[in-house]
């Protein structure tokens, strides 16, 4: 009886991935498919940024450099033609991120606000400049990482992390260590009142969310093949990371997921469309005056807003008298 | 049995014992608040000791003092709005709360049930009205699992009833064996629930006691009630 009732969602969902495998690797050379890798890896990372940015608030401007560590973890050894395991480095790349985190997060979570976004900002350029100068490090020549990995693998096992981490960090948010991000975001001094150690709290939310940016760093590289410390530690990667939550909706899991899909999107469109250099980030600035213009917390609470407009719930217009 | 004693401002020494409810009455900036701050560890003083349960914690941070079993609310309402009124409870249940497992006084639905929560625990807390806001920082902090509560004007902005509502919690609270100290400028609540009281003035203690013996002392009269008797 439930074998029965279930057979058809059995039969959909494989046709669906048929479908999806068709549409991805049969017809333009796998582009497409690069795209969706890309747009996985991106959201990976920036739900770890979301954890920091969005939910305990303190807005951090140099992830990429979780991410390029993730990514010369990966680089590195296979540079040095060390006979590793990649998807071995790729998550080790993600523990030294996190390590590293941890350690920078005495410092650098002594202070919040302004002062630490500029921290984290300086960080970032430190790491390029130190690969940039280091000729050991295989300067702005950058490591080709040649590796025997199944490119379908590879590409369903990027799609099945984004989904784990997207559902992991929804997990994560609703548990008590989530809801203490929450509580120092409102209010710091009333949370540090019920026993929360808001260093702490912060730092939980950094590493965590440095470890899956060094992961998406190094799948970054073992699917495209290649690093350089622009691609790695450049604060365009680090832009990328958290436009995503805030276009989508800070603080949000789904928005996320549609803020970066959109951005990546816009991304690749202008690199194409517009005939001039640096036409990407004009095309994303663009998108995100009209967004903060349209609805500022993000399109996914406004689009969320709008339907309980639409709907004509009488609870919505008093939230807006009171913003008024 | 004293469980707390402090030097306040300059050469004052206050303490409270336990099982008691104190009321702290003053004008305004006559350091109210100010002592608040001092026994939660928000404020270090810059002279003085600060005992609790016969140890010095002067300099301890909030959130060490709050794991050791003190429990805050502010004047100015401040739950964390994007949670609901349970989600607050649970954040310092598992925080503060988690230092003194099995000693627990009422779990989690109890804490809704006597904060008069219970059908409102799964709205999020910015679209409460004001009490239920009030009640939502009390159910944080019971959730603390606090030995001592501190109050700050939990009465401020509300209705007669509300008052009343919140004078019943508050015995209640005090019957499960918290001590309690409250500011409150309604001398009303300070006679019905208080079993002693400091008069606070520009920083120094002008009188304390009794409620209703403080409430004629022509000291306290003059500075706080402005000449005029209750």
């Amino acid at each position: 009886m439930k074998n029965n009732k279930l057979r058809p969602y059995i039969i959909a969902g494989l046709i669906a991935i048929a479908a999806y495998m068709v549409l991805l690797f049969g017809s333009d050379g796998g582009y497409l498919s690069n795209f969706i890798v890309y747009v996985c890896l991106f959201i990976i990372a920036s739900q770890g940024w979301n954890l920091l940015g969005g939910y305990v608030g303190e807005i951090s401007f140099g992830h990429a450099v979780f991410w390029g560590i993730g990514a010369y973890t990966v680089g590195l050894p296979i540079g040095y033609d060390l006979n590793i395991s990649p998807l071995l480095l790729a998550f080790a790349g993600a523990a030294v991120a996190a390590l590293f985190a941890w350690i920078i997060s005495y410092p650098l979570l002594r202070v919040r606000g302004f002062p630490f976004l500029v921290g984290t900002y300086g960080l970032g350029v430190v790491f390029e400049k130190v690969f940039v100068a280091s000729p050991k490090l295989f300067a702005t020549k950058g490591v080709f990482v040649a590796n025997d990995l199944n490119r379908f693998f590879l590409h369903g096992m990027i799609f099945v992390l984004m989904i784990v981490v997207t559902v992991g960090v929804k997990w994560l948010t609703d548990k008590d260590l989530g809801l203490r991000f929450k509580a120092v975001r409102d209010v710091p001094e009333a949370a540090e009142m019920v026993g929360v150690n808001i260093y702490h709290t912060k730092t939980a939310a950094l590493v965590i969310g440095a470890f899956l940016c060094g992961l998406a760093g190094g799948l970054y590289v073992l699917y495209s093949g290649f690093i350089n410390p622009t691609t790695a530690f450049d604060s365009s990667v680090s832009i990328s990371i958290l436009m995503g939550p805030y276009i989508g909706g800070i603080g949000t899991v789904l928005g996320t997921v549609f803020g970066t899909s959109i951005v990546i999107a816009i991304q690749e469109w202008a690199r194409s469309a517009l005939p001039f250099t640096g036409g990407q980030h004009m095309a994303l600035g663009l998108l995100l005056i009209i967004i903060m213009m349209v609805s500022r917390e993000g399109l996914f609470p406004g689009l969320r807003k709008l339907a309980l407009k639409l709907s004509g719930k009488t609870k919505d217009k008093t939230k807006e008298k009171k913003a008024a | 049995m004293a469980f707390g004693g402090m030097e306040l401002f300059s050469g004052i020494n206050l303490s409270f014992e336990k099982d008691k409810v104190y009321g702290i009455i003053g004008t305004n900036g006559s350091g109210k608040t100010t002592l608040f701050n001092i026994i939660c560890g928000v404020l270090t003083p810059t002279h003085g000791q600060v005992f609790y349960e016969g140890n010095e914690v002067t300099g301890m941070k909030p959130w060490q003092l709050s794991r050791k079993g003190i429990g805050r609310c502010f004047q100015m309402v401040k739950p964390f709005n994007s949670l609901t009124p349970y989600e607050n409870a649970r954040v310092a249940r598992s925080s503060a709360g988690h230092y003194s497992k099995g000693e627990e006084k009422f779990s989690l639905d109890e804490i809704m049930e006597l904060t008069g929560l219970k059908d409102k625990r799964n709205i999020v807390t910015s679209e409460l009205s004001l009490p239920d806001k009030k009640n939502t920082e009390i159910a944080r902090a019971l959730a603390c699992n606090p030995k001592i509560m501190l109050f700050d004007e939990v009465s401020c902005g509300l209705s007669g009833e509300e008052i009343y509502a919140r004078m019943d919690l508050m015995r209640k609270i005090a019957d499960y064996g918290i001590s309690i100290i409250v500011i409150e400028h309604i001398m009303m609540f300070i006679k019905e629930i208080c079993d002693e009281v400091v008069v606070l003035h520009a920083g120094s203690i002008i009188s304390s006691g009794d409620p209703s013996v403080v409430a004629q002392d022509p000291k306290v009269i003059e500075a706080y009630l402005g000449g005029r008797k209750l």
